[in-house]
């Protein structure tokens, strides 16, 4: 099983039909995600990151193609057996998605108790995720009088808690300042140390050329076939302003 | 923390849980009320019956000690009839006594009893028409501890009478009337939890993609829908109890027999109502079942 890729899309079609017209938002997609790979997945707005992700997290099912998650074939899974699968997934929101009516801790348990840990062991784990995020003397709080920097540690807490072989965010820098931002992506990429694929839907290339790391970049729904090379993004002053500035 | 989630949805929309809530009351105490009528029917049924018999008249038999004379026989007569639930006694000799058995199971049977001494009877007739069973317990019980009385037949040998058929019909009703409200219970917690469900959804559907299974995402709104059947069914209960306390003697007092009391739901079927509550309203919040189980609608 050793090199057996932990994120797998072989020759993935997602079609869309809006008003009578039919709308590819990924073409003929294939890509392979190992164990411990830190990767940013880039692209503009409506490039099809998204659809990308719903694809992973077995949230969409592929109009043509194959896709497969630590090993498991995703396109022919039941809803029982995604959501079963997606307790081995951590996944980030841009927007937290915290449940309102429970506290900080709780947030952080509920993912422990859709696996079915014990009590001691789910307890043991959530103080010791808060702990890592700095959260732990807010575990009792309400998630609405936070700020949105703590719930999105809380929402990486989360994630975290299950410790996942893959964890999959999207956008999960939107809502932050770029000093938390930068701190959050510094923290997921010491995932790789504990053999955790990373993998992270972006728009923000100042962070992606920051973190490094793989880069897969979407254009139009499809990869090209190699990983984008970050140096051809470096932006330059056009000529004619470095003149102008120089005479 | 199910709890927790299940008092979230129940406070979400505290208008609607109010309503609903006094919705199920509502639907539970029409079928209450009809059960009540009917148990109070059939109770006046049976009582009647008992009357009308050609075997057992409105009355009762007390068979007296034989070593009694006629002096101790006449005194006791007259301290039962000083009760005034009875109008009137006659003395039967143990020689009319044999007369009637005759009468009533042929010879061969009377012979049986032509060796031994019948004792002598008196019969009593009710002052009143309809007496409750508890009242016929506590008369029987008092008779029977009168110094000479061996023994006390109440005679309650109901025949069938017409009215009989009639009150079966009721019962017919109230099955179908039981099947209508059970619906509506499941109805209207099942809309309510909708509600709460759709107010909740983005959590709901975060719950699916952390992986929930839809069971998980069920019991908050198990417990919910268990919540409101059984506040309704209480509120139903209470608005039963009151009405027969307070409504029935000041309305329907006029219209029943002379000395019936009107009883109150019986304690089986105050427990079978509130089964039915808690039941329909488990039905209902099942009715949510292909919104917890169909895939998340987000990413």
């Amino acid at each position: 099983m050793a090199g057996m890729p932990v994120v797998e899309l072989v020759d993935v079609d997602r079609e869309f039909t809006r008003g009578g017209e039919r709308l590819h938002a990924l073409a003929r997609v294939s890509l392979k995600l190992q164990s411990g790979e830190f990767v940013f997945l880039t692209g503009p707005s409506g490039s099809g990151k998204s659809t990308l992700l719903r694809l992973v997290l077995g949230l969409d099912n592929p109009s043509k193609g194959e896709v497969y998650v630590l090993g498991k074939a995703v396109h022919k899974m039941t809803e029982a057996e995604r959501r079963r699968l997606r307790r081995e997934v951590g996944v980030v929101f841009q927007d937290h998605r915290l449940i309102s009516s429970l506290n900080v801790f709780e947030n952080v348990e509920l993912p422990l108790l859709f696996q079915g840990l014990g009590k001691a062991e789910r307890e043991r784990r959530v103080l010791e995720i808060l702990e890592t995020v700095q959260m732990r003397e807010h575990a009792q709080s309400g998630v609405t009088c936070l700020s949105a920097g703590e719930k999105q540690r809380v929402g990486i807490a989360r994630a975290l808690v299950i410790c996942p072989r893959i964890l999959v965010a999207d956008e999960p820098t939107g809502n932050l300042d770029p000093v938390s931002a930068r701190s959050l992506v510094r923290m997921l990429r010491e995932l790789k140390g504990f053999g955790t694929t990373v993998f992270i839907a972006t728009h923000d290339m100042g962070l992606v050329r920051d973190f490094g790391g793989r880069v897969l970049e979407l254009v139009g729904g499809a990869l090209p076939p190699n990983d984008l090379n970050m140096a051809s993004k470096a932006y330059k002053v056009p000529r004619f302003f470095a003149a102008g500035q120089n005479a | 923390m199910i709890l927790k989630l299940a008092w979230k949805h129940l406070v979400s929309r505290p208008f609607s849980s109010l309503f609903t809530i006094v919705a199920v009351a509502v639907s539970l105490s029409v079928l209450g009320t009809f059960w009540t009528v009917v148990e109070n029917l059939e109770r006046i049924r049976v009582t009647r019956a008992q009357v009308s018999s050609v075997d057992a008249p409105p009355g009762l038999t007390v068979f007296v000690d034989s070593k009694l004379n006629k002096g101790e026989i006449d005194a006791l007569r007259e301290k039962i009839l000083s009760d005034n639930r009875f109008a009137s006694s006659e003395i039967v000799a143990p020689e009319a006594a044999l007369k009637a058995l005759e009468l009533q199971f042929g010879e061969t049977l009377s012979k049986v009893f032509e060796g031994n001494s019948l004792p002598v009877t008196l019969k009593l007739q009710f002052s009143k028409t309809f007496l409750r069973g508890e009242e016929l317990n506590v008369v029987l019980n008092t008779l029977r501890g009168y110094p000479g009385v061996l023994d006390v037949d109440a005679g309650l040998g109901a025949v069938p009478s017409g009215r009989e058929t009639s009150y079966s019909r009721l019962f017919s009703w109230a099955s179908a009337l039981l099947l209508t409200v059970f619906g509506v219970v499941a109805l209207l917690v099942s809309h309510l939890i909708r509600l709460a469900f759709e107010a909740l959804r983005p959590e709901v559907e975060t719950m699916k993609v952390l992986g929930a299974s839809a069971f998980w995402i069920l019991r908050p709104l198990l417990i919910e829908g268990l919540a409101l059947g059984f506040l309704g069914a209480l509120l139903a209960l209470g608005l039963l109890f009151l009405g027969v306390d307070v409504v029935v003697p000041r309305v329907a007092a006029s219209l029943l027999p002379k000395d019936f009391i009107f009883d109150s739901l019986s304690l089986l079927s105050s427990a079978q109502l509130v089964g039915l509550g808690v039941g329909a309203s488990l039905v209902g919040s099942f009715l949510t079942w292909p919104l917890v189980s169909k895939p998340a609608q987000t990413t």
